[in-house]
């Protein structure tokens, strides 16, 4: 059974479109990136998966149940924390994180765990938290039950730099015991390190659905050169991502070496790097 | 004490209880603050009454040539007897507080969750959306039964101070019954107001709406000629002398329709709640 498949989804608000045609699906025990440009579809999808929006066409379907028509069946086994933080600003933390638990019948043991790996307080009232410690409580809310399926829309933005290390080790904590995560985020660096495969939207469509590894080895180079005169012309299809700064151009290119050779033969080059692309490099070719 | 020391109470309860401590705990302020205004006000205006008389007598010395004014002023004060009078005073308070309460609790139920951007922690847990709408509801009606009971018993207790053996107590409970399917019947109709209109309907409005049906059953009680105004709101029932006149003095059609119109409206805006986006 997968935890989660989107087939086909579409969603318009009136004429507009949300989403136009999106498939894709979070295996068990695997961590899937979604990434897109803003407006790209993101926030729909993942709010169609969890059942606050109605998908104008096509199946959501989280383990076998329709993520709208049988919403809390589906929810059951699914934690969920929203790019906005979603909470009740009039309750404490721990108040808000009680609520779930009580809510989901999970020990308030899981939440001391929690919320010591991620060094919330839970005192405080949720109103006067920061963004970052907003965000803390609403992870943690979403990692309460040890759900089968966790989406995470925007987890790491106000995250410390050791918290987010922290983050990190409660997802493969989380990927370890079997559950499947789909995180959106702008992160790229987050995305690469935690995801097994990544699911690229943009203008509502899924252009690429890639494996990590694979990515890595995608032989995307990025080429600095440095010519005798500025603003060089490049006629060469594969380019991607090109910047120029008088004398200096930088892009990333995926064509053939042969076609690239020739054409730093027909301009009076007079430096050269050619090194393979980072990840962030290639995710930015997909945003293009 | 550690949070692992603490006991889970809820597990046996089929998971739901925690929606309904969640809205008891999110609506008590708004609940204290109706209850002991409209309570205090209730109290003060009873406890007038023995000024009031003296009042009346020197109103009806100055006019003791003019007995149908003597009459009109008597009615207009509602001061023939406490109960007269605490329909015409302090009934008013009461409903129009028992009435925007309601207005407002019945669109903060809905409304707010949409507004503070808790909807969608609340709507994303293992629970339908019916069933949250269901404990809302369930809540309004706790909520509104608490403050008509304790604005009850204080009205109550100072009609015993300042009028022991001049009114029915009985009718007094009748009294009370038919404000409390009153503030019900406002307070559905703007839970429903709220399912349907979502973000779209707001507190002012919902007050708006509230003062528009004291208005309406002010205008019902100007004379013969406006008595169609009972029927256009379901405060009427408010100003209804059944503290005097006893359970006969309810107008029934105004009170059926009342129930039967937030009734629709409530289940209407289930069906579109439950079948549209939240964002």
């Amino acid at each position: 059974m997968v935890p989660c498949e989107v087939i086909n989804l579409k969603k318009y608000y009136n004429k507009n479109m949300g989403v136009e045609d999106v498939s894709f699906n979070v295996k068990e025990g695997e961590i899937v990136g979604f990434i897109g440009p803003n407006g790209a579809g993101k926030t729909t999808t993942i709010r169609t998966i969890v059942g606050l929006i109605k998908p104008t066409d096509g199946t959501v379907a989280i383990l076998n149940n329709d993520a709208f028509k049988n919403g809390s069946m589906a929810r059951s086994e699914v934690g969920y924390a929203g790019g906005e933080p979603s909470y009740f600003p009039n309750l404490t933390v721990l108040e808000n994180l009680k609520f779930v638990a009580d809510l989901k019948n999970v020990s308030y043991d899981r939440i001391d765990y929690l919320a010591t790996k991620l060094e919330l307080n839970l005192t405080r009232k949720a109103s006067e938290l920061s963004l970052g410690n907003k965000k803390k409580m609403c992870i943690v809310m979403a990692l309460l039950s040890s759900p089968k399926l966790i989406i995470l829309d925007e987890p790491t933005v106000g995250l410390d730099p050791i918290i987010k290390l922290n983050f990190f080790s409660l997802m493969e904590e989380e990927k370890k015991r079997g559950a499947s995560i789909l995180i959106s985020s702008h992160a790229l660096t987050d995305i690469q390190r935690l995801c097994d495969r990544v699911a690229i939207i943009k203008n509502g469509k899924i252009i690429a659905i890639e494996e990590m590894e694979e990515l890595k080895n995608k032989r995307l180079k990025t080429v600095t050169v440095e010519t005798n005169y500025s603003n060089p012309q490049i006629t060469l299809s594969g380019v991607s991502n090109l910047k120029t700064n008088g004398n200096f151009m930088k892009f990333n290119y995926n064509g053939e070496m042969k076609k690239l050779i020739k054409f730093l033969n027909s301009i009076d080059v007079t430096n050269i790097s050619i090194e393979d692309a980072g990840l962030e490099e290639m995710f930015l070719h997909f945003y293009e | 004490m550690k949070l692992s020391e603490m006991k889970n109470e809820n597990k046996s309860n089929k998971n739901l209880s925690p929606l309904y401590v969640l809205e008891r705990k999110i609506n008590l302020k708004t609940l204290i603050i109706f209850t002991v205004v409209s309570a205090l006000l209730l109290f003060l205006v009873v406890a007038m009454f023995p000024l009031m008389k003296d009042a009346l007598a020197q109103i009806k010395e100055m006019f003791k040539d003019n007995p149908e004014m003597q009459q009109t002023i008597v009615e207009i004060m509602g001061a023939q007897n406490i109960g007269a009078y605490f329909v015409m005073q302090g009934g008013q308070i009461w409903g129009l507080v028992a009435c925007i309460y309601a207005a407002v609790l019945g669109c903060t139920l809905i409304c707010g969750n949409l507004k503070d951007g808790s909807y969608e922690m609340l709507y994303t847990q293992n629970v339908s959306r019916s069933q949250i709408i269901k404990h809302k509801f369930f809540r309004m009606l706790i909520n509104l039964t608490i403050f008509n009971l304790t604005c009850g018993l204080v009205g109550l207790i100072a009609m015993l101070i300042w009028g022991y053996g001049e009114f029915n107590v009985l009718n007094y409970f009748v009294y009370l019954l038919f404000v409390i399917i009153m503030t019900i019947q406002i307070g559905s109709l703007s839970f429903g107001l709220a399912l349907l209109g979502k973000r779209k309907y707001t507190v002012f409005l919902s007050v708006v709406m509230a003062v528009a049906f004291y208005f309406l059953a002010t205008l019902g009680i100007a004379g013969e000629n406006f008595e169609f105004f009972n029927y256009l709101t379901p405060f009427a029932v408010a100003f209804n002398d059944v503290l005097n006149l006893g359970i006969g003095s309810i107008n029934y059609w105004s009170v059926g329709i009342w129930t039967v119109v937030p009734t629709v409206l409530v289940l209407l805006g289930l069906k579109s709640y439950k079948n549209s986006d939240l964002v």
